[in-house]
């Protein structure tokens, strides 16, 4: 890695702030003597605020600016996520218990047994992926075709007689 | 029970002792020896030997339990341990050695 | 919105970081409750031991039993059901529930002569109630529980992923470097006994499954619930009562045949419904510390003629999976040394969460100064985790200095819980937290002396002693925390700053 990379990357915070405030110091690093842009590339290419703007450096003085923690668009981000992670995972195990009560192949007692021990396994799996999808409407939307299958394969199968 | 906590220590001891930082304070004057180089495999085989040792229980619920309990206290020994008397985690090893043997013949 | 879903899904770590971070805070004070007081339930029996100095009498369960069955037939009143757990090695007496002229009570009973002991506490069963009800009415106590449990599990599968160095921090304690301290502190604990809070926190969610997670219920049974406890417990049968009077036989040959079905495994609880009618039924059930499975085993006789109704023993895999599971999180069967276990899984998943919280104010305190929301929470944090241990050791010591003869005198007990632990809270509020912490610790410190000196010290009971022992420990080991910490106080806290290249 190019002199000088070491010092574009210690700007990511662990938490992903910038501590670039200003993206003027981004350009005068990129200056320096005996530092090529390559490394200032380096940096748009971890740094995950800058990480759009990788063939864009004029860019980046945008998006140093924009304050990317409290904009509206990152709090129904977050928003959404945390419907689809808490509503959403409680229905999906909800309709997860209630489908494999009515369809697993034994006495109904131990179906109903076996399905509430995998409804718990269901809901935190479903909660941690409604935060790693690729994006909210993602995350919700995964959640409501997982329950409107699982709904649809309890409501076919009745109660057991 | 004695045979699995004899390994479990020992596993986390050679865990413990391949990282950089806690070398010095556990191995003293072995850090130079070559076996070094293969702690992290011995580890983890300990480690794993540990587990099938829950095989010769008797109740395989009660074996399981216990080694989810060892863990957090021989843990336990060895960070407090390496944090304020390295002694002690250091004197662990040939009683974790002692405790696998007597494991083995009893 | 793609620069945004970026941060949050390229940043994987850093988004299951936060959503630790913040699933452990919202509900961080209740787990802390639950946490604790669950610790603590592992000893029931004997911090109930603690709590009845006066009972000296040792009996086997049978003969207790029967004890208990003669007083209650003779002093109660149209009772629906009397529910009683048989001493076992680790409880003395028999723990009775029974209602008697319309009202329900809850007493301990002698094992030798069955009428209620002479000092009336809840003892263990204030810490196991708490720990799952929270002290508050039904459903909603055991709902809140479920809520934080649910969350507690989230906590701990995102704080899993979001360790970046999950095996190279694993034995790391960089003890009196504030946040750095703090954030060790917190991943050993949770991390040298993982495998514990992912089995406790997992197994006690399943213990509120009727409450939580009905639906496989409701879908499978739909209204007819009853025909659900019968099938999981066939063994345990129901009959209403006719309304014709007739006398319990005797118990004994009962409790006797019942032992036979179980294979020589003691009596552990005895239900009689409708006693004093010829609709009366005893079911019993054995001890839990055979194996790992709760409610392997039952047998139901006729009340008023002794004759054996049902009988059951668990062989379906399905149940015996769930009653393994139960049982883990019980712990009945656990012998001693495993039952120690389970209290240091247990207390170190209680100073996990503690120090999360704690955590969240030092790395904040050392970036900047707090906000408001942040130093309302540092004192909420100074108020309530020590405020909550302040109120279980009030309980102790109320347990030695009410008067023995005073009425509702178990309620007194925990009223006196729930206020000092309010007071505690509010003191937190009131105080800057560097005066607060050392002052409740201390407070905390004080009371464990005084629960511990104010009885017997020197009994012949291992409990009593014992529990003494631990409570002076605590008060040794907080008084050197608040020593330590009045004389850190003068040195500078370490602040680290984001370095940022010229």
């Amino acid at each position: 890695m190019p002199r000088g990379t070491a010092t574009l990357l210690s700007g990511c915070g662990e938490d992903g702030g910038c501590s670039f405030a200003n993206a003027i110091d981004l350009h005068r690093a990129a200056r320096l003597p005996g530092r090529s842009t390559h490394g200032n590339r380096l940096h748009a290419r971890f740094c995950p605020i800058h990480s759009g703007h990788i063939l864009d450096p004029g860019g980046l003085s945008k998006a140093a600016a924009r304050p990317v923690r409290s904009g509206w668009r990152y709090r129904a981000n977050v928003a959404l996520r945390t419907l689809a992670g808490t509503v959403g995972a409680y229905g999906v195990a909800a309709l997860t218990a209630a489908a494999l009560a009515r369809t697993l192949p034994m006495a109904r007692v131990e179906a109903v047994t076996i399905a509430t021990l995998i409804a718990y396994l269901v809901a935190p799996a479903v909660t941690i992926w409604a935060f790693l999808a690729r994006g909210p409407w993602r995350a919700l939307a995964g959640v409501g075709i997982a329950a409107l299958l699982l709904g649809g394969v309890g409501w076919i199968a009745g109660q057991p007689a | 029970m004695m045979l699995t906590a004899g390994l479990l220590y020992l596993s986390l001891f050679a865990l413990a002792a391949r990282m950089q930082r806690h070398r010095p304070l556990l191995l003293t004057t072995w850090q130079k020896r070559p076996f070094v180089a293969h702690l992290e495999l011995a580890g983890w085989t300990l480690f794993g030997l540990s587990l099938l040792s829950l095989c010769l229980w008797q109740d395989s619920g009660m074996a399981l339990v216990a080694w989810i309990g060892l863990l957090p206290l021989l843990g336990g020994i060895l960070l407090l341990g390496m944090t304020y008397r390295p002694a002690i985690p250091r004197a662990g090893v040939p009683i974790a050695g002692l405790l696998l043997v007597a494991g083995l013949l009893v | 919105m793609s620069g945004t879903s970026a941060m949050i899904r390229d940043g994987a770590r850093q988004a299951m970081a936060w959503l630790h971070g913040w699933t452990g805070l919202l509900l961080g004070h209740i787990l802390f409750i639950m946490c604790l007081a669950g610790t603590l339930s592992v000893f029931r029996p004997e911090i109930s031991r603690w709590m009845r100095p006066e009972v000296s009498g040792q009996s086997d369960p049978i003969r207790a039993i029967n004890a208990a069955t003669n007083w209650l037939s003779a002093n109660t009143t149209g009772s629906a059901g009397w529910y009683l757990a048989a001493p076992d090695g680790r409880s003395n007496v028999v723990e009775a529930t029974y209602d008697s002229g319309g009202a329900y009570f809850s007493r301990a009973l002698d094992p030798l002569s069955g009428a209620p002991v002479a000092r009336d506490t809840l003892g263990g069963e204030f810490f196991y109630r708490l720990h799952f009800e929270l002290e508050l009415p039904y459903p909603w106590g055991r709902l809140l529980a479920s809520l934080a449990a649910m969350l507690m599990l989230v906590a701990i599968i995102t704080g899993i992923i979001a360790h970046k160095r999950f095996f190279k921090d694993i034995f790391t304690f960089r003890p009196a470097k504030g946040q750095r301290s703090w954030l060790d502190g917190h991943n050993a604990l949770g991390v040298l006994s993982l495998p514990f809070h992912i089995m406790i926190t997992f197994t006690g969610l399943l213990t509120l499954a009727s409450l939580n997670m009905p639906w496989g219920m409701t879908a499978g049974y739909g209204e007819n619930l009853m025909a659900l406890y019968s099938d999981l417990t066939p063994g345990a049968v129901t009959k209403a009562p006719t309304g014709t009077k007739a006398p319990l036989a005797p118990i004994g040959p009962m409790l006797a045949q019942a032992q036979r079905h179980f294979a020589g495994a003691p009596v552990g609880r005895v239900y009689i419904f409708n006693p004093g009618d010829t609709g009366a039924v005893v079911t019993v059930y054995p001890v839990e510390t055979a194996s790992i499975g709760y409610l392997p085993a039952e047998i139901s006789f006729d009340g008023a003629t002794g004759t054996v109704l049902k009988a059951w023993t668990e062989q379906r895999p399905a149940i015996r999976t769930y009653q393994t599971i139960y049982g883990l999180h019980m712990a009945h069967f656990a012998p001693l040394l495993t039952r120690w276990l389970y209290f240091l899984g247990g207390a170190m998943l209680t100073l996990a969460v503690a120090s999360g919280m704690v955590l969240w104010i030092v790395k904040r305190r050392e970036r900047a100064p707090l906000s408001i929301g942040n130093r309302m929470l540092e004192r909420l944090n100074v108020g309530g985790l020590v405020g909550v241990p302040i109120g279980m050791v009030a309980f102790l010591v109320a347990n030695r200095l009410l008067p023995l003869g005073m009425t509702a005198r178990a309620e007194a007990e925990v009223s006196v819980a729930l206020w000092s632990a309010g007071a505690a809270l509010l003191l937190g509020l009131a105080l800057t937290p560097k005066l607060g912490w050392p002052l409740l610790l201390g407070l905390l410190s004080l009371l464990c002396v005084l629960a511990a000196f104010l009885a017997p010290i020197w009994a012949s009971d291992v409990m009593l002693v014992t529990g003494n022992a631990m409570l002076m420990a605590t008060a040794v080991a907080l008084g050197l925390l608040v020593w330590k910490h009045i004389r850190r106080r003068s040195a500078p806290t370490p602040v680290r700053r984001r370095v940022v290249p010229a």
